[in-house]
């Protein structure tokens, strides 16, 4: 800008010599030489002016580009230590919610699986201890009927023997009651279970998906951290120029993660309605 | 005889609660996590299953990719199909119809609506 400035006064003052000349050759009067220096002068002095507000306007700019470009650097590098430590964050909670989910839905479905095993199994019991009530039953009326064939001090022992596995019979029953009623409360338990973890199932998909989100949140926060880290990398720009350059490479670089998160998308949520899901047949 | 089912997602817990709900009800499940396995285990087990459930968004085979696949194939080219995703849009559904699946139900799903639909589908 200087040598402009120099340029611009060398041909302001030839200027005015020639015009001088000029007066003093056409007027041959010093007076209007005289206003023309003057003129000169002012033109001269205006001309500095202005040369001196478009250098300062010029450096002006050129500091605050300098120092705009410089912010973006220390705002790229804060933004990507920022994200850093959010990512970190984000992924330590889907971590634990995964695990949380992984370890709720396997439990609930053991305890169901458990309690539909064991009540199974006391259907099964209950169905032996009446079987063995039902065949010492049969066996008594057999003893009964050869009881006839017996002499008298035969038959008092096998009526005392008779008596006693009555008894036992009667306590087998009771059992065999106790167990039937054990049975059917736990089949209604296991019933219960069922369908409380049928009502869980729906409330931890929720959670599925809210860590499906969380991914797609890191994904995002991964692409940002990148463009963060080339704005912190970057040295300030000399000129306009370089610093349109380096916009446009972040904004490229910023479209070019755009493009692969949306391949990347492997299941994303869109769930307008939080509600159960609708059902359509074709 | 219990009837099978080959239950198709990518999230395990989801695939887990799937199972279970169907598992309750009295039938056999077979579980695979993408487009790809699933097309494995239903090629591998095509005379035992009687439905697929399939998720929309999976990684390596989307499930509208997988049921154009199965369509093309003569032993699935009747078999009911229905999809289980988040996606809701009509634009979705359309494409889903279009390529050949038998319902669509969104999640979240309600096990008992999904029980409903499955024994309307195959008794």
């Amino acid at each position: 800008m200087r040598n402009y400035s120099r340029s611009a006064m060398i041909i302001s003052v030839l200027g005015s010599i020639f015009l001088a000349g000029d007066a003093i050759l056409y007027f041959h009067d010093m007076s209007f030489l005289l206003g023309d220096m003057f003129l000169l002068v002012v033109v001269i002095l205006s001309v500095l002016y202005l040369l001196k507000q478009a250098e300062d306007t010029h450096t002006s700019a050129n500091s605050s580009l300098q120092e705009s470009s410089a912010f973006h650097s220390q705002l790229g590098t804060e933004i990507a230590v920022q994200l850093s430590s959010a990512h970190t964050e984000l992924g330590n909670t889907q971590a634990i919610l995964s695990d949380a989910i992984g370890k709720l839905v396997s439990n609930f479905i053991l305890i169901s699986d458990g309690v539909r095993d064991l009540s199974g199994k006391t259907n099964e019991f209950s169905r032996q201890v009446h079987e063995v009530v039902g065949n010492v039953g049969q066996s008594l009326k057999k003893a009964e009927q050869t009881l006839d064939d017996l002499d008298a001090e035969g038959k008092a022992a096998v009526l005392e023997s008779n008596t006693q596995v009555r008894a036992v019979v009667e306590e087998l029953t009771a059992f065999n009651n106790a167990v039937t009623q054990n049975a059917v409360d736990l089949n209604l338990m296991s019933s219960n279970v069922e369908q409380n973890v049928l009502v869980v199932i729906s409330t931890l998909q929720f959670q599925d998906m809210s860590s499906q989100l969380i991914e797609h949140a890191r994904l995002r926060m991964t692409a940002l951290q990148e463009v963060a880290n080339e704005m912190g990398k970057s040295k300030p720009s000399k000129d306009q120029k370089e610093y349109l350059e380096k916009i446009a490479a972040y904004n490229q670089l910023l479209d070019k993660h755009v493009v692969s998160l949306d391949k990347q998308k492997a299941n994303p949520v869109k769930q307008k309605d939080f509600g159960s899901g609708d059902v359509e047949l074709f | 005889m219990a009837k099978t089912i080959l239950a198709i997602d990518d999230s395990t817990s989801i695939r887990q609660m799937v199972a279970f709900t169907l598992k309750s009800a009295g039938y056999v499940v077979i579980e695979a996590a993408d487009g790809q396995e699933g097309l494995a285990k239903a090629t591998a087990n095509a005379n035992a299953i009687n439905l697929v459930l399939t998720d929309q968004n999976m990684p390596v085979m989307d499930g509208l990719t997988l049921i154009k696949t199965l369509r093309g194939m003569p032993q699935f080219a009747s078999m009911p199909i229905l999809m289980l995703t988040t996606e809701s849009s009509d634009v979705m559904k359309q494409q889903g119809r279009a390529a050949g699946a038998t319902g669509w139900l969104v999640k979240p799903f309600d096990p008992h609506k999904l029980l409903e639909v499955v024994k309307k589908v195959i008794g």
